[in-house]
């Protein structure tokens, strides 16, 4: 009798044994907008720097979609701005800021028509704007600079691709945007009024991770940090080649594109685990303001949890690995 | 083969093995043919899928196209990385340049180069798949690339855009989910394969099992067991007839069992035997045992009952045992001997029985033996018994005879009696015995014949004298017996005579040996006594009594009694002695006193001897007390008379010391004041030499000078003389001597002597220290080396040689040298002061010198002796006691 279900016994050992074949494995889907500040991972991406069975470099239209897919877990990861991570964070998505991936320094602008010279002309105007807390918080501090009220203006929310065509097309008067956009509106002649070399660190942009991929998937978080860190490095190294790589995809010409990177400043994970590691954080003591305003605006209703967001650990490993590839 | 091996394996093993084996084949083939189906399935699914997304694509790329929107453009076909699976997304314009693809590197190449560095086959099928002319959607599996989905739209105005999708994750997911399906199910299927074989163990395999246990246990002889199985089904049925069958073998069984224990508590031995040579045994009953054998010792192959039947039985048996075959009769009786298991012989009675065929060839015996050894031995007895009455009546020294109690007539006598008598049996039987008893014997015999008659007793025994036919007497005891019937009547009287005429006559002589004994006592005065120990019985002799003065009718002779008239002085001593006597020490007891309060004072001496038993403990003591007063007066004379005659030895040896005391003093004093005027002499001669050596002429020289050599030696013989007493007067100084020392210390006293002679010395002395007066032993060396070299002056050279040993007694220096020697005859001679073997002239000396050793030695209580043989020297041996 006992050998019966010895017999059985192996049987279920077997069976279950043929029923653990390897879990299919997806690469962490990482997306970015159009902003050229994230241009580095789409270098990583082309260049090979990222395994793209590990991670995959996904190009979207506008923030807007990015945060969409994030809410709804076709993203595990992104590149956002701040404010737009702490009003998603705010939201309730559960997600950490794993990085700091650079500041913009004039690569968000507000770029009008040739007929509006001062900002004060924007009273009555309608200023086209990305439904998301970056775009919030330029227009805040436009409004602020301008010494008008959201009441002085109209608003048109409209995704950030869309936006080029609608300033052409006259349906806005301004817009709040940024690289390569800004650029190559200004090559068409419109003007910048207003860019974000007025309001000094204040738009920065992280990597933000679901808190579930980090928690499963805490290698190919690395890995793609990994691979921001070498697509910064690429890029600084090469900053042509890169433009004649990236341009097409901007479409921008090579020396524009080189041009608009002058509006942006990279940070490196060495950087990005200084500003994240601590109780407050650096970027949180940096930023509590930006939190302030995100209260003001509404867009939040009680202040960050930055203990809860940020998490140097990831940046840190990333780095220790790639030092110890060095 | 296979068949055999299944049913090797017993239900409940197989049943489940089955069942697993039936379960993990389903899955297996469940699993195969869902793996079959998959890749067709994923591949319809994702045409499907890749169809509505390129669909939506298309139409909002169309819009972007109309738009002029060229950025988003790009954002849509970037965007389609978002899709799972999609690996390469190309917008390709109508001159075949890539216009917006997922991986930037490839914009604004012609497709052929966009693509040229992705792998060989992702370029086949893409190219393949942009060949086709751009209407609709079309979806594309490429041969040689299974993971692998093509597919291609047009876009509006010239556009088209071709995706690939990589299939190997949604396959793997497929697989994925058909694996946990499978393992679900397989689980499933398994589980209720387990349930079924619970099932089936409940109900069948676990009562089958119980059903199998109680078979075998039956089987092994176990019949008290059931199988205790209930229900209906077909297991309760057999289990139900087993245990019938069971039940009934019991009960069959415990008939049997009584039957065998009835036989086994009998002394009845059943047995069957195979009619073949020597019988072997087929069956025998357990009582057996009784004979010291097993049945498994009989029962087994090779054993045959007929070694068992004593060798002289063999024959009879054989030969009754034909005839029983041989004969109708059915049964017939056996008796014969069998050895039984410890080698020992009995006799056993057999009724055997034959087992018939149908031709009438006797195939079996079988019967009943049974052990008659007791009633054979019984038999024997008896016939023993009477053989022995027959010898006792025959037996040449004791008369018997049986009367009749009715007419005393003797009715049968044997030899013997006859002999007694002095009658012929026959005349004997004409008389009755109270015709031929002494008449003063006859009423003492009667006497007794009525008791046995009238009281009824046994039998009585008396002394009685027969006259015999030539009329002498003849002295006898007689034993009378009577014989009587079932009625208590005396049938007949038995009597048992013997002749005691020579007892009787050596009855008088021990007593007219006593009686001289007796007389022997009395003329030596010696009484004599008995004790002993373990009866505690005491006897005195008469003339013991007499000599006691004690009355023999009233005093018991005991100790006590004999202390009472022991003078009480001298009873300590004898109480002591007597004590000693009971432990088998006998200790000599100085005559004692007989106690004056009974008569005149004796003087008695007791002698004692022991015996012992085996145990060498003292068994009995006898002694003899004899009176010594008359020995005992003469005695004290004697003793007077002794001390008298040692007083006046004492007297005369002190009158002798002291004489001899004198002699000595006289001697030393006669020495010595001999000297003063030899002094005297000798001095006046050396002036006379010196001063007045002119006047005198030659002769009157060498007289004077033969005056001073007398002188001199007169000088030294005094010199000795006095030595020889002083060694008598010196006390003795015992101290430790080192002898080496002391003959080394003794030698250089003779230096110059050894110079002059040119002696050869040689010292061999062991280390050696004796407790002794040193200046006595150094005198002795003196003495004997001296001697030593003078008599050895001749030799040439001298030899001297002084040596020792010592044991555990003693210690032994000796002296010895190759001089002149001398005859062992005049050994005791040498000794003696003032003897001399040589002339003066010779060896010069004075005879003094081995007198003072021997003196000396004698003082320090050792002795010397010599060794010696003329012409080869002496040996002076010195022994010290130690």
């Amino acid at each position: 009798m006992r050998k019966g279900w010895l017999a059985v016994a192996v049987g279920i050992v077997l069976v279950v044994l043929a029923g653990c074949g390897k879990p299919v494995a997806y690469p962490l889907m990482v997306g970015v907008n159009p902003w050229i500040g994230y241009d580095p991972l789409v270098l990583a991406r082309e260049r090979r720097l990222i395994d793209p069975t590990q991670v995959k470099v996904v190009e979207l239209s506008s923030s807007s979609q990015i945060v969409r897919n994030l809410h709804n877990g076709v993203l595990d990861a992104a590149a956002l701005t701040l404010d737009e991570a702490l009003r998603l964070a705010h939201e309730g998505a559960a997600i950490h800021i794993v990085a700091v991936l650079g500041v913009s320094a004039g690569g968000d602008a507000v770029v009008v028509r040739p007929t509006i010279t001062k900002l004060s002309q924007l009273k009555g105007k309608r200023i086209g704007v990305e439904q998301s807390a970056g775009g919030a918080v330029v227009l805040a501090r436009l409004l602020q600079a301008a010494g008008l009220s959201h009441d002085d203006v109209s608003l048109l929310r409209i995704e950030a691709s869309l936006q080029e065509g609608a300033l052409r097309a006259g349906w806005i008067d301004a817009v709040i945007t940024f690289e390569p956009t800004k650029s190559r509106l200004q090559a068409e002649g419109y003007k910048v009024l207003f860019d974000s070399t007025q309001m000094p660190d204040e738009l920065v942009e992280v990597m933000v991770v679901r808190a579930s991929a980090l928690a499963e998937r805490p290698d190919d978080v690395i890995a793609l940090l990994m691979g921001w860190e070498r697509g910064v490095e690429a890029m600084r190294a090469a900053p042509a080649a890169a433009a004649g790589l990236l341009a097409r995809g901007a479409n921008l010409d090579p020396e524009a594109y080189l041009a608009s990177l002058q509006g942006l400043k990279f940070e490196t994970l060495e950087r990005s685990t200084w500003l994240l590691a601590g109780n407050p954080a650096p970027l949180a003591k940096q930023h509590h303001g930006l939190g302030r305003l995100l209260l003001q605006l509404g867009l939040i209703n009680r202040p960050p949890d930055w203990s809860a967001l940020l998490t140097p650990q990831p940046a840190l490993q990333a780095l220790l690995q790639l030092e110890a590839q060095r | 083969m296979r068949g055999r091996l299944f049913a090797a394996l017993p239900a409940h093993i197989l049943a489940p093995l089955l069942l697993a084996a039936f379960a993990l084949s389903t899955a297996a083939l469940n699993f195969f043919m869902q793996l079959s189906d998959l890749r067709d399935e994923v591949l319809t699914e994702q045409r499907g899928r890749i169809t509505e997304i390129l669909n939506t694509e298309e139409s909002r790329l169309e819009v972007q196209f109309g738009l002029g929107n060229a950025l988003e453009i790009k954002r849509l076909v970037t965007s389609l990385g978002l899709r799972t699976g999609i690996t390469h997304a190309l917008l390709v314009n109508s001159e075949g340049t890539v216009v917006a693809a997922m991986s930037r590197t490839q914009i604004g190449w012609p497709l052929t180069e966009a693509i040229a560095s992705e792998p060989l086959e992702v370029q086949t099928g893409i190219l393949e798949i942009a060949t086709y002319d751009p209407q609709g959607i079309r979806t594309v599996a490429p041969e040689g690339d299974d993971d692998c989905l093509l597919a291609q739209v047009a876009v509006f105005p010239d556009h088209k855009l071709i995706v690939r999708v990589n299939l190997a994750p949604s396959l793997a997911a497929r697989a994925a989910g058909t694996r946990h399906e499978i393992i679900r199910e397989t689980l499933m299927i398994i589980l209720g394969a387990a349930l079924l074989g619970t099932l089936l163990h409940v109900l069948w395999f676990r009562r089958a099992a119980q059903l199998t246990a109680a078979v075998t246990a039956i089987g092994e002889g176990r019949i008290d067991v059931r199988t205790g199985l209930s229900g209906r089904d077909e297991l309760a049925r057999i289990g139900l007839a087993v245990d019938r069958m069971a039940a009934d073998v019991e009960a069959r069984q415990a008939k049997l069992q009584r039957l065998s224990d009835l036989i086994n508590r009998s002394p009845v031995v059943a047995v069957e035997w195979r009619n073949a040579p020597g019988w072997p045994v087929s069956f025998i009953s357990e009582s057996v045992g009784q004979w010291g054998y097993t049945t498994e010792e009989l029962l087994a192959e090779g054993v045959r009952f007929a070694d068992l039947i004593h060798p002289a039985d063999l024959a009879k048996v054989e030969s009754t045992a034909a005839g029983h075959v041989a004969d109708e009769r059915d049964d017939r009786r056996y008796e014969y001997r069998l050895r039984t298991a410890g080698g020992d012989w009995i006799w056993v009675e057999g009724r055997a029985w034959l087992s018939r065929e149908a031709d009438g060839a006797v195939t079996r015996f079988y019967g009943v033996l049974v052990d008659i050894t007791a009633r054979k031995r019984a038999d024997e007895a008896l016939r023993e018994q009477a053989d022995l009455l027959r010898l006792f009546y025959d037996l040449p020294f004791i008369g018997m005879g049986i009367s009749s109690p009715v007419t005393h007539q003797w009715l049968k006598t044997n030899t013997r009696l006859c002999e007694i008598l002095g009658y012929s049996c026959a005349e004997l039987t004409e008389k009755t015995w109270v015709d031929i008893t002494h008449p003063d014997d006859v009423d003492r015999d009667l006497a007794g014949f009525e008791r046995v008659i009238r009281d009824k007793i046994d039998g009585y025994q008396i002394e009685k004298r027969f006259v015999r036919k030539d009329g002498t007497v003849v002295f006898t005891t007689l034993d009378v017996r009577a014989v009587r019937r079932g009625d208590g009547e005396v049938d007949y009287l038995l009597a048992t005579v013997q002749d005691i005429s020579e007892h009787k006559r050596i009855e008088l002589d021990l007593k007219q040996q006593k009686e001289r004994l007796e007389r022997a006592e009395a003329h030596a005065k010696l009484g004599s006594w008995e004790f002993e120990l373990d009866t505690q019985r005491v006897w005195w002799s008469p003339q013991l009594y007499v000599l006691l003065g004690a009355d023999s009718t009233r005093e018991r002779p005991t100790f006590d009694t004999f202390l009472e008239f022991v003078h009480p002085a001298d009873r300590s001593r004898v109480v002591a002695a007597f004590h000693e006597l009971l432990h088998g020490r006998i200790v000599d007891v100085e005559p004692f006193r007989s106690n004056p309060d009974h008569n005149a004072l004796h003087w008695w001496f007791s002698s004692v001897s022991v015996e012992n038993n085996r145990d060498g403990a003292p068994r009995k003591v006898s002694g003899t007390l004899l009176d010594v007063t008359a020995l005992k007066h003469g005695e004290d004379a004697l003793r007077r008379l002794n001390a008298d005659l040692e007083t006046r030895v004492a007297e005369r040896t002190q009158q002798l010391e002291d004489a001899n005391r004198e002699l000595e003093s006289f001697s030393y004093a006669v020495s010595h004041d001999l000297k003063g005027p030899l002094r005297g002499i000798d001095g006046y001669s050396q002036i006379l030499l010196e001063d007045h050596r002119e006047q005198l002429d030659d002769e009157g020289r060498r007289l004077l000078a033969n005056i001073r050599r007398g002188v001199a030696q007169m000088h030294e013989l005094i010199e000795d003389l006095l030595a020889y007493s002083r060694i008598e007067r010196r006390p003795l100084d015992s101290s430790i001597v080192a002898v080496p020392e002391l003959v080394h210390e003794v030698l250089d006293g003779f230096a110059h002597e050894l110079a002059a002679t040119g002696a050869d010395v040689k010292v061999q002395i062991p280390p050696l220290e004796l407790s002794l007066d040193r200046n006595g032993l150094a005198l002795v060396l003196r003495n004997l080396i001296g001697n030593a070299l003078k008599f050895s002056s001749n030799a040439a050279p001298p030899r001297v040689e002084i040596g020792g040993d010592l044991d555990d007694y003693r210690a032994r220096v000796w002296v010895r040298d190759n001089g002149i020697g001398f005859d062992m005859k005049y050994h005791d001679r040498i000794f003696e002061i003032f003897q001399r073997l040589h002339r003066i002239e010779e060896y010069p000396g004075t005879g003094v010198g081995l007198a003072l050793v021997r003196k000396a030695m004698q003082r320090m209580r050792g002795s010397v002796w010599a060794e010696s043989e003329p012409g080869r020297g002496s040996t002076f041996f010195l022994e010290f006691p130690r």
